[in-house]
């Protein structure tokens, strides 16, 4: 049988795989992307069916450890109060992203500089500029230009319909002078590059049936397969292999079958997310790497960032959304910028959120007490559904060496592989801001005519963000990769995902994920003739 | 029922005589909005479904455990109990876990049915195709934000 040797292997075929396999397939290079999950099927997303909500709650769900899908790897997550939301499948976390789609902020990227907190990036909001222009533009980014939150940038789509749930909180926030924006969304407006129009599923967490949520499945790996990129499902990578002279010579996974298989490659690029990329260099030991691979610094696997998540929900007496339009409505980022005389620093933004489903509102009202089960409960029920809207608050959190990614001595996965480990806590700073949002949030909501508003933190199931585990920087003593993705150890392997975020910002992170994935892509394009120098 | 339960499930005809009482007492019908409770057959032959997907183990122990108790405390089986002993023993922090997965259950259960969904204004068919209208709203109330400068910090 013939070796397996490609030019360049990826790992992971979600936001940050699809965007670098884009942005390297003009190379020509022989570019294979390695996937342990499937291709997902829109006839199969849950909104097909009128048990949607069950659905979604078992092998739609979120959760890998509650899924009971083969292709996921167990997480233990004992010691984190934020457990994992993911997919494993060709598109990853996109999948089930609800498709908010905003940019960092110029001041993400100097929060040392301005707050004396963290670090810089490496990179500015300019270097990325591009990139996240070319990122919009096969993603299909509807929204409004002229949000004076943001430096201008263009949108392609008209923005998605306030609705009666936006209309309702827009009048709450300019009660009280504060800025709101329709949000950037992932989600197509108009057709789109052969994707039709958004036609209001309400359940984009779900798998999107109607194709008008970018997954990244339907938007890079089209273009990236058609230029000759190979894309391989059902293998689980299980270890970065190294030569002799302590380069990157592969990998060796398992295929659908359960066999263990290897793959040689003169480049390696890391694209699993904030935690599935340090499980694997964690455990790609070797006598020369013994502590995992690229991780001199020791920080691979350290300074786990999630986004700690606020919910504030009011119930009102007109009618809302609910269930109907996407998750994606409108946003303020009044209180995004740094003001020390809040108590703590940076910020957040505010998502709108267009209502609660059914079966949602029944189980958690009847759960919490506020719907009461038997009698009375169709009464109270009616006054909920249809009529709760409210928003959630994305708090930045910062980077901590004591939250990480570790290996468990015990969990493996069905292949044998070791599981990840999460250790985490919410810092001070992040409760002070979370509980600031949720003060702040009742207002608006009250301002905007809420009869009750219910609140809480964090989301627990919240863990949608993974970031910061395998961090960028020009010091290989402070950071695991360079300013352009390439691992200071390790001269032919990069690493794409979130993993490289110096700091979370207090925005979705998708978007500055795959503008990332291209600007590592472009740089290494810029220097092919001097890649591994 | 015999049809919605595997050959193999724990599940007995008993079993299903009390989980069916259970689920009517969690949502019971409503002359006044004229539905069903989620005792109503087709509602529960979902409950039996779903039960039957996500395992009827531990539902057989906690309703066997449930049941022993309404013995001792009332000298009968729970689904003979009157409305408002069953509410009572339900509520009792010894069935929490019971009541718990049979909220989950009963609620996926009834809020997927088609009359149900109808008498709150939403539609009896999935999601996909026919999709929803959402109004555009009121775009004017942007205006006074437009006015604003930008506030973002510039580096």
């Amino acid at each position: 049988m013939a070796e397996d040797s490609v030019d360049v292997l990826i790992i992971g075929a979600g936001a940050s795989g699809a965007a670098v396999a884009y942005g390297l397939a003009e190379t020509r290079m022989h570019i294979v992307c390695l996937e342990q999950g499937d291709w997902m099927k829109q006839s199969e997303y849950p909104t097909n069916f009128m048990d949607w909500e069950a659905r979604a709650a078992g092998p739609f769900g979120n959760s890998p450890n509650h899924r009971g899908r083969t292709t996921d790897y167990p997480i233990n997550e004992d010691g984190s109060p934020i457990k994992v939301a993911n997919f494993n499948g060709v598109g990853g976390g996109t999948i089930l992203y609800a498709g908010h789609f905003p940019r960092f902020h110029p001041s993400d990227f100097r929060v040392k500089t301005l707050d004396g907190v963290a670090d810089d990036w490496p990179i500015d909001y300019d270097t990325l500029a591009p990139f996240y222009d070319e990122s919009d533009r096969i993603t299909g980014v509807s929204g409004l230009e002229g949000d004076p939150a943001y430096p201008p940038k263009p949108s392609l789509m008209p923005p998605l319909p306030l609705g009666r749930s936006g209309t309702l909180m827009a009048n709450g926030f300019n009660a009280k002078g504060w800025h709101w924006w329709p949000s950037d969304s992932a989600i197509a407006t108009e057709p789109y590059e052969g994707r039709d129009q958004c036609i209001n599923l309400g359940a984009c967490t779900t798998g999107c049936a109607q194709g008008a949520k970018a997954s990244t499945d339907i938007t890079f790996w089209p273009h990236a397969m058609r230029a000759g990129v190979e894309l391989r499902t059902r293998c689980r990578v299980r270890e970065v292999t190294v030569d002799d002279d302590g380069m990157a010579s592969g990998a060796i996974y398992y295929d659908e079958n359960g066999n263990e298989q290897t793959i040689k490659a003169s480049v390696v690029i890391m694209a699993c997310n904030g935690v599935g990329t340090p499980r694997i260099l964690l455990n790609s030991t070797s006598s020369r790497f013994p502590n995992g691979l690229s991780n001199s610094s020791g920080l691979v696997g350290k300074n786990l960032m999630f986004h700690p998540y606020a919910h504030i929900f009011g119930v009102f007496p007109d009618e809302v959304d609910g269930p109907r339009g996407p998750h994606d409505c409108i946003w303020s980022q009044e209180f995004y910028e740094t003001d020390t005389d809040r108590g703590f620093v940076r910020g957040f933004t505010f998502e709108g959120a267009r209502g609660h489903a059914p079966v949602s509102i029944a189980v958690n009202g009847m759960l919490s007490g506020d719907v009461p089960w038997g009698a009375g409960h169709h009464e109270v029920y009616r006054q909920r559904a249809n009529h709760i809207c409210g928003m959630v608050a994305i708090c930045e959190d910062l980077p901590e060496a004591h939250n990480t990614v570790t290996l468990d001595p015990h969990l493996k996965d069905p292949d044998g592989i070791p599981a990840p480990k999460l250790t985490y806590t919410l810092s001070d700073n992040s409760t002070r801001m979370l509980e600031f949002s949720i003060d702040r949030a009742r207002e608006v909501l009250e301002a905007a005519g809420a009869t009750s508003v219910q609140s809480g933190y964090p989301i627990v199931g919240g863990g949608w963000h993974l970031m910061g585990t395998a961090r960028m920087g020009t010091d290989p003593d402070q950071s695991v990769v360079n300013e352009w993705g390439r691992s200071h150890d390790v001269k032919n392997l990069f690493i794409v995902d979130g993993s490289v975020f110096v700091t979370s910002a207090g925005v979705n992170p998708t978007r500055t994920i795959q503008a990332l994935a291209l600007y590592v892509a472009d740089t290494m394009k810029q220097r092919l003739a001097n890649l591994f120098d | 029922m015999n049809d919605t339960i595997s050959s193999d499930s724990n599940v007995t005809e008993s079993d299903l005589v009390a989980l069916r009482a259970v689920a009517g007492t969690i949502i019971p019908a409503s002359e006044q909005y004229q539905i069903p409770g989620a005792d109503d057959e087709a509602i529960f032959r979902t409950i039996v479904s779903l039960v039957r997907e996500q395992g009827d183990g531990t539902l057989k122990t906690q309703l066997a455990e449930l049941q022993s108790r309404c013995q001792e405390r009332h000298g009968c089986s729970l689904q003979k109990l009157s409305p408002t002993d069953r509410t009572s023993e339900l509520k009792d922090s010894s069935n929490a876990r019971f009541l718990y997965r049979m909220i989950h259950l009963t609620a996926n259960a009834y809020y997927q049915d088609g009359r149900v969904l109808a008498s709150i204004d939403l539609k009896e068919e999935p999601p996909f195709p026919g999709g929803h209208e959402v109004p555009q709203g009121d775009w004017s109330l942007l205006d006074p934000v437009r006015k604003r400068e930008p506030f973002y910090t510039k580096v």
